[in-house]
């Protein structure tokens, strides 16, 4: 008996002291992850018996395993984290695999290394186009169509398949970011947009199809050196960085164009130390020259111009409220875009005739394009709503929920453009 | 009789001439759009060319430091001088510093802009320290202020109906100071060398912090930095004969590190938004510098001394949160040269010695866009009695090629006791 009650003893002991630290190792595993609260991941959730830590700001925080992480990535639940380090452990290397493809999407738009955190700055620009031009050479083809004041290159991405050829007959859609240097989020929407049209030409049909019959061109990135003094001196700079010879800088970019251009002094300034100047001259500046002959090179059939705030899709004209030849058409293209990004995250973009429904402009971009070209056209003012909300400021967590809900309306854009090509 | 040049020559000449009136002509490629020029955000009040401390018989002397020893300071520039010091010397210096700058940060750069260029004040204690010689070594501690960061604050403030809805105010500060250990030996009688070590230690920081009041909105920029590095110095002097002094020093590259701190932080009424980074590694790569210098005496109570000193700008590189940032820098040669003038007086009993100093300096900054210098004028005077000197200089200086029309002074105030 004393033999066995040495035993139970021993037993109890090493249960007692080393169970804990091995469940203790186990739970040095765990980490926080949240996911978006959408009707779709509650339903999903529910029968997945997870440590559920809190629910706040439209986040579900989860207390996750490796084994909870396997369970969304099966579910296609896209989660992430605080610090958008990719957990590696336990994580199965099959890309084809839909959680860790989308999960990989989402960590791969992070910066994550210059003071502006998960935004990308000038030179991560730089190195992402470049990288995914060499990832996927038969699909992206990285353009220079000009450099800025500062002597930066305007990077222009082509999305095509035989993207090394021009090849006739293809729709031709361009989506541009920054043309306001403060609207850090503009530069987030159409790098995403391009990355996730090379990276899921393989695995999804749809896209391969889209991206089989038109030529996506995106210009992230208008304005860096404007860009750049975002980051490095003042967070809330708007233009360029043009020396105006009278102690003041800058020219606003998208009050530059050479349509309805300095039609009054409302929807822009001829004063050189306002936000809102419109330079010299129509096409004054080295960054919306550079617009003006990849337009005349190419033949797009839709431009989509990605600023923010305001949440949301506004369309020509911006100079008067009286409406375009185009405004039924332009009006239901929106109503259409609005309703594919709310089924994403359950946002509401409203839409409207941008001098009706913010505030009167002239010399834009949008304007522009359907004037001169008389295409569709269309500047999507992202989140927040408002000034309240964070004006230009969006917080970095929610980067990837405002680029996931402008897919399925980049991709109804490529589909309009080539069904009217 | 001379004959003519052939006409192939004139043709030549002609085609040379039409070809530089055309390059005159170009138009300028927009290389000049917002280049701030001297005043980024790590360089330091009035010269990037900092090399030690400058006491008052230095700024006296038009800058020169590289062959005469005055007080324990030389450890810092060349510590082979410590062997001419008395067997103990203790030193104090202080100084004030004056300059314009026009350009910096935000400031006249796009945001804000100023009705003219901003002024700069700066007092401050920027060098103590000792030396000890036994036998052929002399050993010398020092604590000195090498650079500053410090920026005139600026505030801007919005009304409407007299009514404040908008202030911007921004700030920076910051210094960088150093810890010399240096050993001097005496070869011989016309010969010494001698080596220091450097342990630099500082920090600079920076924040725009922005409000509208009717919206309850508040807008925050923060960075800051906290530097480290290490270098060593050296030199040695040479008496080539009774009248003629000169004397070689160096002061190794160096990587000037920092860990650095970001924050962007925007606030209103419903909510808060945070980005925040961190970098462990920035790093700005200090030059080589490498100086000589010659003195000759005029006679027993006169002395001219003259220092040329090579910076080697063109490999200095930031790397600031992992990205390279743009510093388009030269190298330089700085050139100062001074004369010193010994009196001397009886008063209550004692002999008085004093100087009179005059200098000049020539000191080009490292940026290639604008290219700019500094000629500066110096005085300086003093008095030594016993063991004690007492040491005053000031120097006056403006900038060229801006456009700017910067201006920088420096008066300098040094206490000696030696034994």
């Amino acid at each position: 008996m004393t033999k066995a009650k040495i035993a139970i003893f021993l037993l109890c002991f090493f249960v007692l002291v080393l169970g804990p630290s091995l469940m203790a190792q186990n739970h040095w595993l765990n980490t926080i992850v949240w996911v978006e609260k959408t009707p779709e991941n509650v339903a999903k959730l529910k029968t997945m018996w997870l440590d559920i830590l809190m629910d706040w700001q439209g986040k579900i925080w989860i207390v996750a395993s490796p084994d909870d992480i396997r369970k969304l990535k099966d579910a296609e639940i896209l989660y992430s984290n605080d610090d958008n380090e990719p957990d590696n452990k336990n994580e199965s290397n099959n890309d084809n695999e839909p959680g860790n493809r989308l999960h990989k999407g989402l960590e791969s738009i992070s910066a994550q290394t210059t003071i502006n955190g998960a935004f990308h700055s000038y030179r991560e620009v730089e190195s992402e186009v470049y990288a995914l031009e060499r990832s996927y050479p038969n699909l992206v083809q990285v353009h220079i169509i000009g450099n800025s004041l500062e002597m930066r290159n305007l990077y222009a991405i082509k999305i095509s398949d035989n993207v090394q050829a021009d090849e006739e007959g293809e729709a031709e859609v361009l989506i541009t970011g920054c043309h306001h240097a403060r609207e850090w989020i503009s530069v987030e929407v159409p790098l995403y947009v391009a990355k996730h049209l090379a990276e899921n030409y393989a695995t999804d049909p749809h896209i391969r199809d889209l991206v089989d019959q038109a030529e996506v061109w995106i210009v992230p990135l208008l304005n860096p050196d404007g860009l750049e003094y975002t980051i490095h001196f003042y967070r809330y700079w708007r233009k360029n960085m043009r020396d105006n010879d009278n102690r003041t800088y800058g020219v606003d970019p998208n009050r530059n164009y050479d349509f309805m251009w300095g039609n009054d002094n409302e929807g822009s300034s001829a004063i050189s130390s306002s936000y809102v100047y419109r330079g010299p001259a129509p096409f004054s500046e080295p960054e919306t020259q550079a617009i003006r002959d990849l337009f005349a090179q190419r033949d797009f059939q839709v431009s989509i111009n990605y600023h923010n705030y305001s949440q949301v899709i506004i369309y020509p004209w911006g100079y008067t409220n009286e409406p375009s030849e185009m405004d039924a058409l332009l009006e239901e293209m929106a109503s259409e875009m609005a309703a594919r990004m709310e089924r994403v995250n359950g946002r509401v973009y409203g839409y409207g005739q941008a001098g009706n429904q913010l505030y009167l402009t002239n010399g834009g971009a949008t304007d522009w394009a359907l004037g001169v070209y008389g295409i569709p056209a269309f500047t999507m003012e992202l989140p927040p709503v408002d000034q309240q909300q964070g004006g230009f400021y969006n917080p970095e967590e929610e980067i990837p929920s405002i680029v996931r809900e402008n897919i399925p309306a980049m991709l109804y854009v490529i589909e309009w453009a080539i069904e009217n090509k | 009789m001379k004959s003519a040049p052939p006409a192939v020559f004139w043709a030549f000449s002609t085609c040379i001439l039409l070809v530089l009136i055309v390059i005159l002509l170009l138009p300028s490629s927009g290389w000049t759009q917002v280049k701030i020029g001297q005043y980024v955000d790590e360089a330091s009040v009035r010269t990037w060319n900092n090399i030690g401390v400058l006491t008052a018989p230095a700024v006296g002397l038009g800058e020169t430091q590289f062959t005469l020893a005055r007080d324990s300071s030389v450890a810092l520039t060349n510590p082979a001088l410590l062997s001419r010091l008395p067997k103990f010397t203790a030193s104090l210096n202080g100084s004030f510093v004056r300059a314009t700058c026009l350009k910096y940060s935000l400031i006249n750069t796009g945001a804000i802009t100023s009705t003219g260029a901003m002024d700069i004040g700066i007092i401050a204690l920027d060098y103590a320290g000792a030396s000890v010689r036994y036998k052929n070594f002399t050993l010398a501690l020092s604590f000195g202020l090498l650079e500053y960061y410090y920026r005139p604050g600026v505030r801007v403030e919005s009304k409407y109906e007299g009514q404040l809805y908008h202030t911007l105010d921004f700030d920076q500060d910051g210094a960088l100071r150093t810890i010399n250990f240096a050993l001097a030996y005496k070869i011989n009688e016309r010969f010494s060398a001698g080596i220091g070590a450097n342990f630099i230690k500082g920090n600079l920081e920076k924040s725009v912090d922005e409000r509208y009041y009717v919206s309850e909105v508040t807008q925050e920029d923060k960075d800051s930095s906290d530097y480290s590095g290490f270098y060593v110095n050296g030199g040695v002097v040479y008496d080539v004969s009774d009248r003629v002094t000169v004397a070689a020093m160096f002061r190794t590259p160096y990587t000037k590190k920092a860990v650095s701190e970001s924050l962007i932080r925007y606030e209103s009424r419903y909510v808060e938004i945070r980005t925040e980074a961190e970098a462990k590694d920035n790093t700005y790569k200090q030059p080589l510098v490498i100086g000589v210098g010659a003195n000759y005496k005029l006679s027993e109570r006169i002395i001219v001394a003259s220092d040329l000193t090579y910076f080697d700008w063109s490999s200095y590189a930031v790397t600031y949160y992992e990205e390279e940032l743009d510093r388009d820098f030269r190298d330089i040669v700085k050139v100062s040269a001074g004369a010193e003038y010994w009196g001397d007086f009886q008063l209550f009993g004692k002999e008085w010695r004093f100087p009179l100093r005059i200098g000049f300096n020539y000191d080009p900054q490292p940026m290639k866009d604008p290219n700019i210098y500094y000629l500066y004028l110096s005085v300086g005077t003093g008095f030594r009695v016993g063991r004690f000197a007492v040491d005053l200089s000031g120097m006056f200086g403006k900038e060229y090629g801006s456009g700017d029309s910067l201006n920088a002074q420096k008066v300098v105030l040094s206490l000696s006791y030696r034994i």
